[in-house]
């Protein structure tokens, strides 16, 4: 057990952003005892000036901050910080989670929340993350339908010839997709292989995901709706011609 | 706190159609009328009775002195015939008596009657005499009583009375009834900070000291149910973070002591529930001010339908869940959050309570004036007592299974209320319980 946490300890620097200092050590603890070296910052600026000295591997991030709240925080830090990053959003507060989501955290966790739970979480995007954000069977060469050019070996997507900003969430979504073009992917399969968990009941996760992606795509000039909701079933990329 | 507005609710609600003669209108003006009727025509017949036997004496004894006069002057001159004298028809028998003398002028007649009243008269030749006249006889009671009521005073009583009848209680019947809109608009807005409006609590009577004083109990019951939610908020938010750290410090426990130990998994199933409580809680105070941050978006109903059925299956695999929406494209446009809400609590419910084989319907119409989502089950129902407080918060059932904390029904209902709409409960007549969602027309998307 030590010798995993040691192994573990090297990789995974976890930075936890909460205004309850007992909090952060209480969870500081038991993410030790698990394997993860996990900082403490307590308010929005020390968070920016301990991202400063270098990225860890992982932000949980509290959404209810007094002072400069979560989601200012994650709004200043997307375009320069790659890092996934976890929220942890009061309990009901959907818009939090939305808004969240759509700034480019890459999962959410009510708070207070079971410890085991978060822990779940974290091996999750960090799975994710690790593995450069390629779910298993992600294309190895470039896929283009219907203008959308998408490179897996650069991240990058191009709409008819431009570059198109998306989250690492949000690429694989796609690359998934695009991948089965024509096929209708089920929520639970587009869950576990997108978001490395079992989808759970009332989970809302994917498609707010898979939303701002539709948006991001007819803003960026695609031609049609491409991604289809097939009720009951999930969701299919279009085929080209099809 | 809502149970006092459901109280005001069954009270308000009760139909102002009830039969004109409960109407306090018609009772004033009824009794008014009557009252001011009965005295004015009884003063009236009165009066015109007095007026009328006085007039008819006077009449009667002119009559009669001047029958006397030309009698005894006749008899003065020595005419035996002087008893003939007078006008043939209307001649009247008078005893006439010499002064000073018990005897008449006509011995062989019967003695007048006791009460015929007595002349004095002088003739022309100096001889004084006592004139005695009968009473005439009595008109007919109900003779003279019918021609005074068709009379022309009598339609002017008859016209005055309603008059002033209409007028005394419309001055008291319309601020009444101002003041009961005023209270019905404070109730159905659900906003209490309404007052009454300027003509009515600057009045001067006892009308305007109601109004004013009902607008202090609203600004108190305001308040107080304010505070109420204020407390209720506090609390609840003020107890997620310990909450928060007692988990933290469950899972260290857990870790310490291994996962599969019962005491550890007993912390943790507490800290669920309460973890559970002061969400619904939060929920509820949330719901309890108006949450118009929130953007209303177009939401097609089948679509939330569906979802809303994936759900059960995963809580619940076994469980038939039948879905129809009327006509199959409706969409509501609405705030998601708040009709979801409802939705999921009410399926929550009746997860709860019933067996998980029993099916489940979700419907969705379009009825004449209003937008009806209706969720059934198809469990024991719910008895009599526990429907009518079933949207009463910390009301439970007994037998359910799982935590409840008899939150998600109020909840429900507040949202519905949100949106402008209603949430009634009923043992449906095929069997189980069925929730009616009743939302304005307008919530249609166009």
């Amino acid at each position: 057990m030590m010798s995993a946490g040691e192994s573990n300890m090297a990789a995974n620097q976890i930075l936890l952003v909460d205004d309850d200092i007992e909090l952060c050590e209480l969870l500081a603890e038991y993410l030790r005892h698990e394997g993860f070296a996990l900082e403490a910052a307590h308010d929005a600026e020390s968070a920016l000036a301990r991202l400063a000295q270098g990225e860890p591997d992982l932000l949980v991030l509290d959404i209810m901050m007094p002072g400069q709240s979560g989601l200012e925080l994650l709004q200043q830090l997307r375009p320069r910080y790659k890092l996934p990053v976890i929220m942890l959003t009061g309990r009901g507060d959907a818009i939090d989670r939305i808004v969240g989501l759509e700034m480019g955290a890459d999962d959410y966790l009510a708070k207070p929340c079971n410890p085991r739970e978060l822990l779940a979480r974290i091996r999750a995007v960090l799975r994710r993350s690790r593995s450069g954000g390629a779910p298993g069977g992600m294309p190895q060469r470039v896929l283009s339908l219907h203008g959308i050019s998408l490179d897996p070996g650069l991240r990058e997507v191009c709409v008819n010839g431009r570059l198109l900003e998306l989250t690492g969430t949000e690429f694989n979504l796609l690359a998934l997709l695009m991948q089965n073009a024509g096929q209708v992917m089920s929520k639970e399969l587009l869950t576990e292989r997108v978001l490395h968990r079992k989808l759970t009941a009332y989970d809302r996760a994917l498609d707010v995901h898979l939303s701002r992606l539709r948006q991001k795509l007819a803003r960026a000039g695609g031609e049609r709706e491409l991604i289809k909701t097939v009720r009951g079933l999930g969701y299919q990329f279009v085929r080209e011609g099809g | 706190m809502s149970a006092i507005r459901q109280r005001l609710h069954s009270v308000l609600s009760t139909p102002l159609r009830r039969g004109w003669y409960r109407q306090l209108f018609w009772k004033m003006f009824l009794v008014i009328w009557l009252v001011s009727t009965a005295c004015m025509t009884g003063l009236f017949l009165y009066l015109s009775g007095r007026m009328d036997s006085l007039h008819r004496q006077e009449v009667l004894e002119a009559r009669a002195r001047g029958q006397a006069q030309l009698m005894l002057e006749r008899y003065e001159e020595g005419d035996p015939f002087w008893l003939r004298e007078g006008r043939e028809h209307h001649r009247m028998r008078l005893w006439i008596y010499p002064q000073g003398s018990d005897q008449p002028l006509t011995p062989w007649r019967r003695d007048p009657p006791a009460d015929a009243s007595v002349l004095e008269l002088t003739t022309d030749g100096g001889g004084q005499y006592r004139v005695l006249v009968p009473r005439p006889p009595r008109e007919v009671f109900a003779d003279r009583l019918l021609g005074r009521l068709f009379s022309l005073q009598m339609g002017l009583i008859l016209v005055v009375s309603t008059l002033s009848g209409l007028l005394l209680s419309a001055l008291v019947v319309r601020p009444i009834r101002r003041l009961s809109r005023h209270v019905r608009a404070l109730h159905q807005q659900q906003d209490l900070s309404l007052r009454a409006d300027d003509r009515l609590s600057r009045r001067q009577d006892e009308l305007g000291e109601l109004s004013r004083e009902f607008d202090q109990m609203a600004q108190y019951v305001e308040r107080t149910l304010l505070s109420q939610q204020r407390l209720l908020q506090d609390v609840s938010h003020e107890l997620r973070a310990p909450l928060a750290r007692l988990q933290m410090a469950a899972g260290l426990a857990e870790q310490r002591l291994g996962e599969d130990n019962p005491l550890s998994r007993r912390i943790n199933r507490e800290c669920e529930r309460l973890d559970g409580l002061i969400a619904e809680l939060v929920g509820y105070t949330r719901l309890q001010q108006a949450d118009g941050a929130v953007e209303a978006e177009s939401i097609p109903l089948a679509q939330l339908f569906t979802e809303l059925a994936a759900d059960v299956r995963f809580r619940q695999p076994h469980r038939p869940v039948q879905i129809e929406v009327q006509p199959p494209q409706l969409t509501l446009h609405l705030q998601r959050s708040l009709l979801q809400r409802a939705l999921h609590n009410g399926i929550d419910n009746a997860l709860r309570y019933t067996p998980d084989t029993t099916p489940l319907t979700l419907t969705a119409g379009v009825g004449r004036d209003a937008i009806e989502i209706r969720l059934r089950d198809r469990g024991a129902g719910v008895g009599a007592e526990l429907l009518s407080k079933l949207f009463d918060p910390f009301v439970r059932g007994s037998g359910g299974h799982g935590e409840g904390y008899g939150l998600g029904m109020s909840i429900a209902q507040r949202a519905i209320i949100q949106l402008g709409g209603t949430l009634a409960a009923r043992n449906h007549p095929g069997g189980g319980l069925e929730l009616v969602i009743r939302l304005p027309p307008s919530v249609r998307a166009s």
